[in-house]
């Protein structure tokens, strides 16, 4: 197996350390979100926890790069 | 997704679209109208094709053993080139999770940080939900930080570096 590097694994194994919302509520949230930050307006304050959702879970950051580029073209 | 087929690529898209279009039915009394509509029901259809990707992607595949990602923490620790803080730093983790984690939090830890097997594949091979194992992944990661802190470690928060 690879060794992987050492910083990102421990933020993986450590996670961001800070109160976070779960998958399910970043799910919910994440049209929101996203249009919140397509607006230019504050999303961090209107969805608290998500931003540091979305270091702790690689499959919702995914999910949130991949609705950003997707949204940015319809705005 | 360069080793799946172009049709085996339409054929997750097409499934991902009618899965997506389900979701969107039987969630349209949850819009509120608080993002556009596009955006709320885009969301379905990227999440019905990247949970189907990943799992495709892993379908012939074994998940790694929870002892592969234990050797590979340890060889870490001890290579040579390895900076000694950060040596220290993984030793210190191993004997935390060790210590304050129960077997199931142990095993997804290390199945999830150690050897990147996806959330999606893990709670379909464990028959749980993505929201279910990231909650143990994240009171595991709770255990670990206070821990650490317990041994004296000092621990930001990678948020911090992008503020």
């Amino acid at each position: 197996m690879t060794q992987p590097a050492f910083a990102p694994l421990v933020e993986r194994l450590l996670g961001p350390g800070a109160t976070e919302i779960g998958c399910d509520a970043c799910f919910d949230e994440l049209d929101r979100y996203v249009d919140l930050q397509l607006l230019g307006q504050d999303a961090d304050a209107s969805i608290p926890g998500m931003r540091e959702h979305l270091v702790g879970c690689p499959a919702c950051r995914e999910e949130h790069e991949s609705l950003s580029a997707l949204a940015s073209q319809q705005a | 997704m360069p080793h799946l087929r172009r049709a085996e690529l339409d054929d997750i898209a097409l499934e991902a679209a009618d899965d997506a279009l389900m979701s969107v039915l039987r969630r349209l009394d949850d819009f509120r109208g608080l993002s556009r509509f596009t955006t709320w029901a885009y969301k379905f259809a990227l999440y019905e094709a990247a949970v189907k990707l990943r799992r495709r992607a892993w379908q012939q595949r074994e998940v790694p053993m929870e002892q592969d990602g234990w050797d590979l923490l340890s060889s870490m620790s001890l290579q040579p080139d390895q900076e000694v803080e950060q040596a220290e730093l993984l030793a210190t983790i191993q004997r935390a999770i060790d210590l304050v984690l129960t077997p199931h939090q142990r095993r997804v830890l290390i199945a999830l940080a150690v050897n990147g097997v996806p959330i999606d594949v893990l709670a379909e091979r464990l028959g749980t939900t993505r929201g279910a194992l990231y909650k143990t992944l994240h009171d595991a990661r709770r255990k670990l930080r206070r821990q650490l802190a317990t041994d004296g470690y000092s621990l930001g928060s990678p948020l911090e570096a992008s503020q």
